[in-house]
């Protein structure tokens, strides 16, 4: 039977927490609600009314259908309250949600964070664009909003944005393991922790996709799933090359990567390298040509390696 | 939402038992019917289409939900699938779903008819704003046009009526930006915001919710909807969130297939939204809606409904309208399902403390109990009240 992968990656991110930020992670983290009730005033700005809490039945009474994406990253609970200030024009929303834990958090972060944005020193990471400002910090995410905008909503966002990061515990780094994806010719804010169907795949389930500038005129995407078991990965492996045989063509074994990997031709992607090493299971679309491709997936294994031991080390 | 033993969480055992208890109701609770088929086309093995009136095109009986999509490639194989209705928002991923539909756009706009929403339509709003919102859309949907422009989250009649809406609308249609307005909803005054929108002839569709659990009245109404050519796209068909209590049903057949061909069995409903966020979801539905629905999804359907029906909280509010004492009925209730069936119980505990003292239960040990018998689908609110107190306090 194939373990949770979920399992494995909040042993590790736990495990990175811990080395993070030991003392934070100490303290019992606050619910969302007793977070923002215990924020009434931020500078100017005043509470409107109690904080109204939302969990996995009803957010769609909130946000529509925009929930379902939150419910398949097993959101805890959320919180949201408004905020006026006088003689500024707009209301300001805030919305705080918990998730079951730092990957969670930043992976349903990064699904909402558009590539275009500058990254402000704010949690663990977030940004401001236009009238919003959102940010990650340990299990957290918040959402902030003003509407109808003033004239310069970013000084009251980051305000009031900054209180509510001293409030909450957490680590003020993103999960570690996005470390093994390498940083040169990766696109910016394309690094996302998928909670479910990675790459359209159900049999592969949580994992990260990664977008790299390899030359072509779309990008190159890296994807990797992370399995509790090497039987686990070896599964996924299997299935992906069943729907590469079904789906696309000339489907290569590639001798020397990993413990096992081959090569295809996908109808949407088009060239693509996937490799198994151990319990990791990942792969290359779109990739410019096999060399290229192969020197990427084989620095990942490396780094990915490289981070478990880390890990390993620590726990001793 | 009732419980055995107060603070226990229901089993499997519980579960299946309590299903053969009220198998006595399942025969009180009539079959949805199966009415004569509606108008559509069908392709050869291909994907049946029903007309969107307005529009003047046929579409797709499943609708590609774009929701938490990350991967342009499930788009394009729904599109070879004959999936050619794709319903979208800016609120989806922050416009992330729209980016990665408009990856395909680019290629393939000429495929699809395409739905997405304002982000926000409030009172106070100005024509410019929209236009803004509509041109975000369509910047990250890589096209020039929308074919609906939905009203999001419609809890009132009272949005139809804001006028920066139409005069949006008349600018972006006159520029070719969008060629109709529709709405999305799910269930307060649902009733009065479809028979707000039939009287608005901008308005060319829908986005609500449907499923078994609905009261029957809304299929009168959407029979107006359809006369009215307001086309109907409907969500949510699989009612509720109880998968770890049903895996009796799993077992039986796939709930999720029978719902929608069940749903696609009411000839006013023009498509059903399904979410595809993979190359399984893609095959699973497009494969399920080649078939009509069969007395085996009835069936399951059926039963399902009788094991939620009294667990089930359409969140209709009459409960806690009735309570003299303001007690947050409808909140308690989902506290207290957060307790039993998703095993949050320190936070559903914690919610619970959060309330003001006088909206807890605490009220009701001495009451007479004005909400009995209050609840239009007969949950034994006192009873609920009394047990969630206990429970959560």
């Amino acid at each position: 039977m194939r373990s949770s992968p979920l399992k494995l990656l909040c042993v590790l991110i736990s495990a990175a927490a811990v080395r993070a930020d030991a003392p934070a992670n100490a303290a019992e983290p606050p619910a969302p609600i007793d977070a923002l009730a215990a924020m009434t005033t931020v500078g100017p700005w005043a509470r409107q009314a109690p904080p109204q809490a939302y969990g996995q039945d009803n957010l769609w009474e909130y946000i529509d259908g925009a929930a379902s994406l939150f419910v398949s990253y097993h959101f805890a609970t959320m919180a949201t309250a408004t905020y006026k200030a006088e003689g500024v024009r707009g209301v300001l929303t805030v919305d705080l949600y918990q998730l079951p834990d730092d990957l969670h958090a930043y992976g349903l972060y990064a699904r909402e964070r558009a590539p275009d944005v500058t990254l402000e020193k704010l949690g663990a990471q977030g940004y401001v664009t236009g009238p919003a400002c959102r940010f990650v910090k340990g299990r957290y995410y918040a959402k902030l909003a003003l509407a109808p905008p003033p004239k310069e909503p970013r000084e009251h966002l980051l305000l009031v944005a900054r209180d509510l990061s001293s409030r909450l515990t957490g680590s003020d780094d993103i999960p570690a393991v996005l470390s093994v994806f390498p940083m040169h010719r990766q696109m910016p804010n394309t690094a996302v922790f998928v909670a479910a169907d990675l790459l359209g795949q159900s049999a592969l389930g949580s994992g990260f996709l990664v977008d790299y500038d390899l030359g072509l005129e779309d990008p190159s995407r890296v994807f990797l799933h992370l399995d509790a078991t090497e039987d686990g990965a070896r599964h996924a492996f299997d299935k992906f090359r069943e729907f590469a045989a079904r789906r696309g063509k000339d489907l290569q074994p590639l001798p020397g990567l990993g413990d096992e990997a081959f090569t295809c031709d996908q109808p949407y992607y088009g060239p693509t390298i996937v490799v198994r090493h151990g319990k990791a299971m990942g792969g290359l679309a779109r990739s410019p040509d096999t060399a290229q491709g192969r020197r990427l997936l084989a620095q990942i294994l490396t780094r990915l390696a490289a981070y478990e031991r880390s890990l390993a080390h620590h726990r001793l | 939402m009732q419980s055995d033993t107060p603070g226990r969480r229901m089993t499997r055992r519980d579960f299946v038992r309590r299903s053969a208890a009220t198998a006595v109701l399942e025969g009180m609770l009539a079959a949805p019917s199966i009415p004569a088929a509606a108008q559509e086309v069908a392709p050869p093995g291909g994907i049946p289409r029903r007309r969107i009136p307005k529009l003047d095109t046929d579409v797709s009986v499943v609708c590609f939900g774009s929701f938490g999509l990350t991967n342009p490639a499930v788009l394009e194989a729904a599109l070879d699938a004959g999936v050619n209705l794709i319903d979208t928002g800016p609120g989806y991923s922050e416009g992330n779903a729209e980016r990665v539909i408009g990856q395909v756009m680019e290629k393939r706009r000429d495929e699809a008819i395409l739905t997405t929403k304002f982000e926000k339509v409030v009172d106070g709003i100005t024509k410019d704003e929209l236009l803004q919102q509509l041109d975000g859309s369509l910047q990250r949907l890589r096209t020039d046009h929308v074919d609906i422009m939905q009203i999001p989250m419609a809890d009132s009649a009272k949005v139809f009526q804001v006028p920066a809406l139409y005069e949006a609308f008349a600018e972006a249609k006159e520029a070719g930006k969008v060629r109709h307005l529709g709405f999305s909803a799910h269930d307060a005054n649902l009733g009065d915001c479809i028979t707000e929108a039939i009287e608005h002839d901008e308005m060319a569709g829908m986005v609500i919710r449907y499923n078994v659990m609905q009261p029957p009245d809304l299929d009168d109404r959407l029979q107006k909807a359809a006369e009215a050519k307001l086309a109907a796209i409907v969500m949510k068909v699989s009612a509720g969130n109880r998968d770890k209590e049903l895996q009796e049903f799993a077992r039986e057949g796939d709930l999720q297939t029978a719902a929608v061909r069940w749903a696609l069995s009411n000839p006013s409903i023009t498509s059903v939204c399904c979410g595809m966020l993979s190359f399984a979801d893609v095959e699973k539905f497009t494969q399920a809606v080649q078939q009509p629905v069969s007395q085996a999804d009835l069936d399951l359907l059926r039963r399902y409904r009788v094991a939620v029906d009294h667990v089930y909280c359409r969140n209709c509010g009459t409960c806690q309208r009735s309570c003299p004492h303001g007690v947050m009925v409808k909140e308690i209730t989902r506290y207290a399902m957060y307790y039993r069936y998703y095993g949050f119980e320190r936070e559903a505990m914690r919610l619970y403390a959060a309330l003001k003292p006088s909206a807890r239960a605490a009220a009701c040990t001495a009451c007479s109990g004005h909400c009995a018998g209050a609840c239009p689908h007969g949950l034994d609110t006192p009873r609920i009240m009394a047990e969630a107190h206990r429970m959560l306090s």
